[in-house]
């Protein structure tokens, strides 16, 4: 089959290697399509490095086409999404449920073969069926949906919030559909970039700015979600957080970044702050919710491309402007 | 009557007032124990907000001594005083969260309190224990208040690691509170020896002195850090020790203005929490309860009993070494 591998920071190539066979609980999938996301760049651009050379792609989903002699309730042709966490199960995190805290933490396109390739090997325990109604080519939404509900799981979901959220890309207009369907008195989305709120406006969130201090919302918002993870969006956002709010740091900060806060505003006003990491017993819901038609696919996806032409998709992400850039591998 | 008038910043004298009388919905109470608190200080400086002239103390107790005609108390009764008064009425109020009511006032801030012979009290303020309760521990309900909030806020569930940074009245009540809640591990750190000693034999299972070399490697994968010093340092330690995916509540009250840093990073990688526990929303109840009940060691967090004419030398001045409390008796 034909496989993208990452082999050295900043290099990767189209290769051909065997087609995956599946061991007694594990799964091979047609890959439908994978998404692209700042974990692969991270990864292409040597910032985040596991071993090399790795086979990318870990928002994905496909066709079942192979199946071990152990796996149960799975059969070829099955339409499923994959949950890329490979969580040991066996440490002190994994046994408290808090499995995306794992201490040998690994996932498919990460640490172990992704789907940037023709076909996917999985364990059958990360396999979850789609109902036929799902569109199979715009199911690697999945995932990333699955760590959006991991972060309103953080948060108290309280109906008749007012919401405010940084970043008008693909996990800001998630996170703006969940607040949605929890009940949001409102939604606000800030974004510099204003073609990235045109996109808001198509999804019917109308307070949109590219400043918080445009919003009507003297007493600031009961939670603020950072999708950014960029220091001037972060300070921004914390100034905007009701008493008794929380915030959520959701997007990836570059690693040594700090933000300054005041522990007397902490304390006077009862602030949370609270961080959210990848997915945790989160990817079953995704699925349901994706099946329900919570994401407007034709708009959250804007640019698809072939197998070949992965390193284009990979740039084309990094410039920023399009929203979820996926690739279709077959 | 003798009362402690604050007339300016930095000017605080005993002064001879006019007894109060009822008036409809608040009766007088004959002042048994009015415990001197970290704000004092903060408000005989200028660094917490109040009104002037005004009759300091918020945490205070005693007996009712003549009860408005609509009372349900009656003269003799004990009472314990929650000094933070609320309209009731308003969105934060009816949502419970009271200490953000906007027409929020305090008895011993903004209105006259308890370092007086006698203090005139909304009945509504007023929370009955038994008679036969020791009166200095009615010094101690409100500052209980303040760390039961503080408890509820950190969502204990039994068996966790706990480290309490700050051996004063909150912290020495804090280590008392986790017992309580069972916890696994409760570790002070504080640098007075008299205070770690103490904690130990309040429940603390270890305690830890932050001036020693090398200490930081002694606290490690704490599940909850109760921050009840206030200061920069404590609330650096209190992330650098927080278990991956832990809690850190803010009791302390660190000055206005005075920053410190945290790392977005960190806070999504290591799914931190940072919470402000400020007040007694609705716990006065409780405390009254659980002092009543003698589940809590209170004497020897009793380091001096005061006079009306000792409190603004004690103002002056700090602490001093190994003290916890001072209870003035007017």
């Amino acid at each position: 089959m034909k496989a993208i591998a990452i082999t050295a920071p900043n290099q990767l190539e189209l290769i051909e290697i065997a087609d995956p066979t599946p061991g007694n609980s594990e799964v091979v999938v047609e890959v439908a399509a994978v998404g692209i996301c700042g974990t692969d760049l991270h990864i292409f651009e040597g910032e985040f490095a596991p071993k090399l050379p790795i086979v990318p792609g870990h928002e994905m989903s496909g066709e079942v086409v192979a199946i071990g002699s152990a796996v149960k309730g799975i059969k070829l042709g099955d339409q499923v999404a994959i949950d890329p966490s490979l969580h040991c199960g066996e440490c002190f995190y994994c046994r408290r449920a808090r499995g995306n805290l794992c201490e040998n933490w690994n996932a498919l396109g990460v640490t172990f073969p992704g789907a940037a390739a023709q076909y996917l090997l999985s364990p059958q325990k990360n396999i979850h069926k789609l109902p036929s109604r799902v569109d199979l080519k715009s199911a690697a939404l999945i995932e990333p949906l699955s760590c959006a509900v991991r972060g309103f799981d953080q948060l108290p979901r309280n109906p008749g919030s007012h919401y405010l959220i940084y970043g008008s890309g693909t996990m800001g207009l998630m996170m703006a559909e969940l607040a949605r369907i929890n009940g949001a008195a409102s939604v606000s989305i800030v974004d510099l970039n204003l073609d990235k709120l045109k996109t808001a406006t198509i999804l019917g969130f109308t307070n949109t700015a590219q400043s918080a201090d445009q919003f009507d919302q003297p007493r600031g918002f009961d939670v603020v979600i950072d999708c950014t993870g960029v220091t001037a969006a972060i300070k921004d956002g914390l100034k905007h957080v009701m008493p008794g709010g929380t915030f959520l740091q959701f997007g990836v900060a570059s690693e040594g970044a700090k933000v300054e806060i005041e522990p007397f505003w902490i304390y006077n006003k009862e602030i949370t702050i609270v961080g959210s990491m990848a997915v945790l017993h989160s990817f079953d819901r995704a699925v349901e919710l994706f099946s329900s038609g919570v994401l407007n696919a034709e708009v959250m996806i804007s640019d698809r491309y072939p197998l070949d032409k992965y390193k284009d998709a990979l740039l084309a992400f990094k410039s920023g402007q399009g929203r979820k850039t996926i690739v279709l591998p077959n | 009557m003798k009362a402690l008038l604050l007339s300016a910043i930095d000017q605080i004298a005993v002064s001879d007032q006019p007894i109060p009388n009822p008036e409809p919905g608040k009766s007088v109470i004959k002042v048994l124990a009015s415990g001197l608190c970290g704000t004092d200080r903060h408000i005989y400086k200028g660094e917490y907000p109040s009104s002037k002239p005004v009759i300091l103390g918020h945490e205070f107790g005693g007996v009712v001594d003549s009860a408005s005609p609509d009372s349900k108390f009656s003269e003799g009764d004990l009472v314990s005083v929650d000094p933070n008064i609320v309209c009731g009425k308003c969105s934060d109020c009816l949502a419970g969260r009271t200490a953000f009511c906007p027409s929020l006032t305090a008895l011993g801030v903004n209105i006259n309190g308890g370092f007086a012979q006698y203090a005139l009290v909304p009945n509504t303020q007023l929370y009955k224990v038994s008679n036969g309760l020791n009166p200095l521990h009615l010094a101690f309900i409100e500052p209980t208040a303040c760390c039961i909030r503080g408890l509820d806020i950190a969502q204990m569930q039994g068996g966790e690691k706990v480290a309490v940074l700050g051996g004063g009245v909150m912290g020495q009540i804090m280590v008392q509170l986790s017992k309580l809640a069972n916890a696994a591990q409760i570790t002070m750190v504080t640098r007075q020896k008299a205070r770690r000693e103490l904690s130990t034999s309040l429940g603390a299972t270890d305690s830890v002195d932050p001036q020693d070399k090398n200490f930081e490697s002694k606290l490690q994968n704490y599940d909850i850090v109760f921050e009840c010093a206030g200061v920069v340092e404590t609330f650096n330690l209190a992330q650098k020790i927080a278990r991956r995916g832990g809690s850190i509540v803010v009791l302390g009250l660190t000055p206005e203005k005075t920053m410190v840093e945290f790392n977005p990073f960190q806070l999504v990688v290591n799914e931190l929490r940072i919470q402000g526990s400020f007040l007694n929303p609705l716990t006065q109840r409780r405390a009254a309860d659980l002092v009543d009940s003698a589940k809590l060691q209170l004497d020897p967090l009793i380091s001096r009993t005061l006079t009306l004419p000792e409190v603004p030398e004690i103002l002056d001045k700090p602490p001093g070494q190994g003290d916890i409390k001072y209870v003035v008796v007017p």
